[in-house]
């Protein structure tokens, strides 16, 4: 059967392991709390001003925030079935990008706001909404603003509901032609494009808010205590996303060398180019060793950083594998052992996970550059987040798209120097 | 769609710069727009027989268009000279046809995408 899903039996069969997958993870929600904790701890996750860092396992409960990963992630699959796209590596990336963000920012209120924007933009334009499908859902990204003004601003609800509204379906509206603009900005070495772009207009969105006598505190709700729980639970999951695909790959590893060969720029479907068998592979190990880069910096696994180790797994269908990956984090961890700051510093622990976003730096220029890239990006994510308020959930896309934005064109400037030379 | 001109230019300026990456130093390329389509031939000499190298070219153009992916990517197409979007070229492309002379040293793509 051809695993490339372009013929309808593939794209059943994505469509199933995406299903499967989060469904999953609804049920082991149950295995932490009760029906009714669950319940509970969802009410509290929705009417939380979630914006950077914002944990949900410390909000409503480790179960609570399982559930709301999983229904999140089910209600964007039965989107996608609902519009007929076809599956392939960049769904694997957005879904996965959503689940992940539904462990700390994105909830079963406020990502829909966004997604109504950019479906009145699809009308506006009377073009399909499939077409812009992907813009509405990674640009759930700036989904704690419209949690923000429902719940975090004092004025009253007949203000606050049709401003929560509107300010939501607006920042939806804009996102699609915005992100094809911005794409020129770095050339498609950062792989979340859309955090970019959201991190622009938090700063615009944030500004206004200022101008206007709302400053955000800084918030940190970090959980700690539940590696033992969660780690090998995790690392099976994603070994079972190894074997499966070691199994649709026909028992064979050369897909997944093939994989690890793509320098992994923006448009590097893996699914489109290898087949699912050898994506899944690859995304198993993102997961594998995401977890145990955690253990081995004495990190922690939470929502934020399980939000790290799902954005690597879903874009290890679209740019990702460990040969690109590995010199980013080295940056990171380089920055650590010369910088002021610890490994396992919260906001560290994500700019490693997270800063993979310029794994195509790596891929394209080699290891020499790709520790460049990781070592800068891990002082500037510090450093951007204070311009969107943590607005913007993919604060390292921000980042990574201004770091690839100013390294590339010099890279490319050295090396041709050298070659002439 | 909006740029719709725009997309046809990258496309001609990803295929341009595989070309020159094959060591071509004389290229063809012509555009005719139809009230259906644009049509798209690009013909370059290449340094040796690159017929072999061609095959994953095919492989790439040939994938089937899709308009989700498109509209979000399609401003990368012919952005950089050092590497390729050409499976981006095929999703932007309802048809794919390529043709390699190897003892010439030719090689010829045509596409064809609907309006």
């Amino acid at each position: 059967m051809d695993d490339s899903g372009t013929t309808p039996a593939g794209n059943r069969l994505h469509y199933g392991i995406l299903v499967s997958t989060f469904l999953s993870l609804v049920l082991a929600g149950f295995l932490f709390d009760t029906p009714s904790g669950i319940v509970k701890g969802l009410l509290k996750i929705v009417t939380d001003p979630d914006y950077l860092i914002t944990d949900y396992m410390g909000i409503g409960g480790v179960g609570a925030a399982f559930v709301n990963s999983g229904l999140v992630s089910l209600l964007c699959v039965a989107l996608l079935g609902f519009l007929k796209v076809q599956v392939t590596g960049i769904t694997f990336a957005a879904i996965w990008t959503v689940a992940g963000f539904s462990f700390f920012g994105k909830n079963l209120l406020n990502v829909w706001f966004i997604i109504a924007g950019v479906r009145v933009y699809a009308l506006y334009r009377k073009e399909p909404f499939s077409r812009f499908i992907y813009s509405a859902l990674f640009g759930t990204a700036l989904a704690p603003l419209v949690t923000q003004i429902l719940f975090g601003f004092n004025v009253s609800p007949a203000l606050r509901i049709p401003l929560a509204a509107l300010a939501g379906i607006s920042v939806g509206f804009i996102l699609p032609p915005l992100g094809v603009a911005m794409m020129r900005f770095h050339q498609g070495f950062n792989l979340y494009n859309i955090g970019f772009v959201s991190g622009l207009v938090g700063s615009i969105v944030l500004s206004i808010f200022r101008s206007y006598g709302f400053i955000p505190q800084s918030r940190l709700v970090w959980t700690k205590g539940h590696d033992l729980q969660l780690a090998p639970l995790f690392f099976a999951f994603f070994l079972a996303h190894f074997a499966l695909g070691y199994f649709l790959g026909g028992r064979k590893v050369s897909g997944l060398a093939a994989v690890m060969r793509y320098p992994g720029r923006v448009v590097t479907d893996f699914i489109l180019l290898e087949g699912l068998g050898p994506t899944l592979m690859n995304m198993g190990l993102g997961g594998m060793a995401s977890i145990l880069y955690l253990l081995a910096v004495r990190g922690d696994i939470n929502g934020p950083t399980l939000a790290g180790i799902f954005t690597v797994v879903g874009f290890s269908a679209f740019g990702k594998h460990l040969r690109n990956m590995a010199p980013i984090v080295a940056g990171v961890v380089l920055g650590g052992a010369t910088k002021i700051w610890g490994m396992n510093d919260p906001p560290i622990q994500l700019a490693a996970l997270f800063g993979t976003t310029l794994a195509p730096v790596a891929g394209e220029f080699g290891i020499f550059w790709g520790i460049v890239a990781g070592f800068l990006h891990s002082s500037l994510v510090l450093n951007v987040g204070a311009l969107h308020g943590g607005f913007n959930l993919y604060n390292n896309g921000f980042s990574g798209g201004i770091v690839a934005a100013v390294l590339v064109p010099v890279i490319e400037a050295i090396r041709t120097g050298r070659e002439k030379s | 769609m909006i740029h719709e001109h725009e997309r046809v230019v990258r496309m001609v300026a990803e295929l341009q710069n595989f070309l020159f990456s094959m060591g071509a130093s004389e290229i063809r390329s012509e555009i005719r727009e139809t009230p259906e389509a644009f049509l798209v031939s690009i013909k370059g000499n290449t340094r040796g027989n690159i017929c072999r190298k061609v095959e994953k070219l095919r492989k790439l153009l040939s994938l089937a268009r899709r308009a989700d992916m498109e509209e979000e990517l399609w401003s990368l197409a012919g952005s950089v000279d050092f590497d390729t979007e050409l499976s981006l070229v095929g999703m932007m492309s309802d048809r794919a046809e390529v043709r390699c002379d190897g003892d010439a040293g030719v090689v010829e793509v045509e596409l064809v995408r609907r309006k």
